[in-house]
């Protein structure tokens, strides 16, 4: 089992590099230099004098050869130094650090929550009758289509604008004021989980169905076991490896709502930076969220395959 | 399942999926004849109607900040919309099938290269990807296209991989290759045909993810460039007078909920109607 963890580390450490790799060219090719948009700003380039131009390039070392920028930047990034934001003049690993722990903090709460949901949402249908897996079916469509920046902006119409009772947005560290920060957390986590549990719940419920029909379950019924035992003892735990994967899968999906979440409450996370740093083209910011999220979302992958054969004994031998 | 007519294939949907159906070609239709059935030209500003509500004698769902018929806005925003979500559908059902159909067909080398590029642009988040293309080569419809082609790519060369894998041990297809046709001729005249059903339900589904991407990315104004109408923008807008305008906000979101919806459920559907396995199974 060790030796497919590292296996693993291995490849998504291989991954990571390709990125880095394709993240740095994709940003050399791109049109315009980023010196000239940075000093003219929105406006012309004209009022540019090519001395402070070549002096800027210096600055920002981009008079240096490409590879030789690449090879600074890939030994830049094992001391984990991801360098210097063009517009704010600070390192970009502070910047991310910063934001960081508030995006962490979105997905985390909305992984367990979605996840307690989902599979009891999805398991009650599955045992449930017709009715109540037509509704579940209705709902979780409706959950999967609607878009996090949809659910959030009615979110805040219906409880902040309507009816008054939770803030529009905003943010307060947690040791400065701990009930306001809750309360601010609650809009955006409801926001992204409602698609999640969605998902979730609808993997449960034809999990759930699908491992019902075993020879086991049948088994454990015949040999005298109750309703409830066999769900827990038999039929549930067998249900939870593919919604270990789909969590893994929805990763992603995850990690991209909280670009629109965080736009939607203004929340200050991770997105919110590359935004800023997208509308600025302030490269070494977008290339640092860019990395940090591909890594984020490549170690949360690797942790789902290990919960996976947690869950599994059978996956363990592959 | 090749030989199973359209006709037979819409006869066995559920009643959902045909109300799905059904929604979804009427908001083709009106976004096609967007020119034709909406009543303003959809950037054209009014002073006058400004803020006009929902039911206003000149405006049939009311206008915005700048006069600008919702109606209009809502029917072009639709023509973009679908065309940017079908192109991109298009483009990654066409590169990921068959990038699928070779690295599954040649395993040794070949498709464990291009597997290992699969696996890279999905270590990325869609709108991670999507972003960092914008901020790139900048916003609007092609770049849209191609990135979002590149985004759902990986979906299509996974289904085609895993499928071909299964098809290409097949006695037909090994008759084929005994009658001498040519790798090409087996690709795409033996195995593409019998793996053509997952890939459709796919394209389905990905056309829903299309327009989530695409008016999210609209939404954060890094999509459809204004004053173009885009729903996602038009969302955008509406959350700025919300409190005292909140069809603005609700109008758009929910033509995007209702398409998303109407497109997601006929993939479903058709997913259940093309597997032969579901049948026995339906509950």
């Amino acid at each position: 089992m060790f030796g497919y963890i590292a296996k693993r580390i291995v490849t998504g450490v291989g991954i990571l590099l390709v990125i880095v790799t394709i993240v740095f060219i994709a940003i050399q090719t791109v049109p315009g230099d980023p010196a000239l948009v940075l000093l003219a700003g929105n406006g012309g380039a004209g009022q540019v004098s090519p001395e402070a131009l070549d002096a800027l390039r210096a600055r920002l070392g981009l008079d240096r050869p490409v590879l030789e920028q690449y090879l600074s930047y890939m030994g830049g990034l094992l001391t984990g130094d991801l360098g210097t934001s063009f517009q704010l003049q600070r390192p970009v690993t502070e910047l991310i650090l910063g934001r960081l722990p508030n995006t962490l903090e979105l997905v985390a709460i909305v992984a367990v929550i979605a996840t307690a949901l989902g599979v009891f949402i999805g398991a009650s249908a599955a045992r449930g009758g017709r009715a109540a897996n037509t509704i579940m079916s209705l709902f979780t469509a409706l959950g999967i289509s609607a878009p996090v920046y949809v659910i959030g902006t009615v979110l805040v119409y219906v409880a902040a604008v309507s009816l008054r009772i939770l803030p529009a947005g905003g943010f307060v560290q947690f040791d400065q004021d701990p009930g306001r920060h809750i309360q601010l957390l609650i809009l955006p986590t409801l926001a992204i989980a409602v698609g999640l549990t969605s998902v979730i719940a609808r993997t449960t419920r034809s999990a759930v169905l699908e491992t019902a029909d075993q020879d086991w379950v049948r088994t454990a019924t015949a040999i005298g076991l109750s309703r409830g035992q066999v769900f827990r003892g038999s039929v549930l735990r067998n249900s939870l490896t593919p919604v270990a994967t789909v969590v893994g899968l929805e990763i992603g999906t995850l990690l991209g709502a909280t670009v629109l979440v965080e736009r939607v409450f203004s929340w200050p996370g991770l997105s919110t930076l590359l935004i800023d740093g997208v509308s600025t083209r302030d490269y070494p910011v977008i290339q640092g969220v860019v990395i940090v999220t591909a890594g984020l979302f490549v170690a949360i992958n690797i942790l789902v395959d290990v919960l996976y054969t947690v869950l599994d004994p059978r996956a363990r031998l592959s | 399942m090749k030989t199973r007519s359209l006709v037979s294939v819409v006869r066995s949907l559920s009643p959902v999926t045909l109300v799905a159906l059904v929604v979804t070609v009427a908001i083709i239709l009106l976004a096609i004849a967007a020119p034709l059935v909406a009543p303003f030209d959809p950037v054209v500003l009014d002073a006058a109607g400004r803020f006009a509500p929902v039911g206003d004698p000149n405006h049939l769902l009311g206008a915005d900040q700048y006069g600008r018929d919702t109606l209009s806005r809502l029917l072009y925003g639709a023509r973009v919309e679908l065309l940017t979500a079908a192109s991109a559908s298009v483009l990654s059902m066409a590169v990921g099938t068959v990038i699928g159909l070779v690295a599954g067909y040649y395993q040794r080398f070949v498709g464990a290269v291009l597997m290992r590029f699969i696996d890279v642009v999905l270590a990325l988040p869609a709108l991670i990807l999507a972003l960092f293309a914008v901020t790139l080569y900048g916003p609007g419809e092609a770049t849209l296209i191609i990135v979002m082609g590149l985004v759902f790519t990986p979906a299509f060369a996974r289904i085609a991989y895993g499928q071909t894998l299964t098809v290409a041990q097949a006695e037909y297809v090994e008759s084929a290759r005994l009658f001498g046709a040519s790798d090409l001729a087996i690709l795409f005249r033996e195995i593409l045909p019998n793996i053509l059903a997952p890939l459709v339900v796919q394209f389905t589904l990905t056309v829903a993810s299309a327009i989530l991407l695409e008016s999210g990315l609209s939404y954060l104004g890094l999509g459809i460039v204004p004053p173009a109408p885009s729903w996602g923008a038009m969302v955008a807008d509406g959350q700025r007078y919300m409190a005292t305008e909140p069809q603005l906000l609700l109008l758009p979101a929910l033509a995007v909920v209702i398409s998303i919806l109407a497109v997601a459920l006929l993939a479903d559907g058709l997913r259940t109607a093309l597997n032969p396995r579901s049948h026995r199974r339906s509950a």
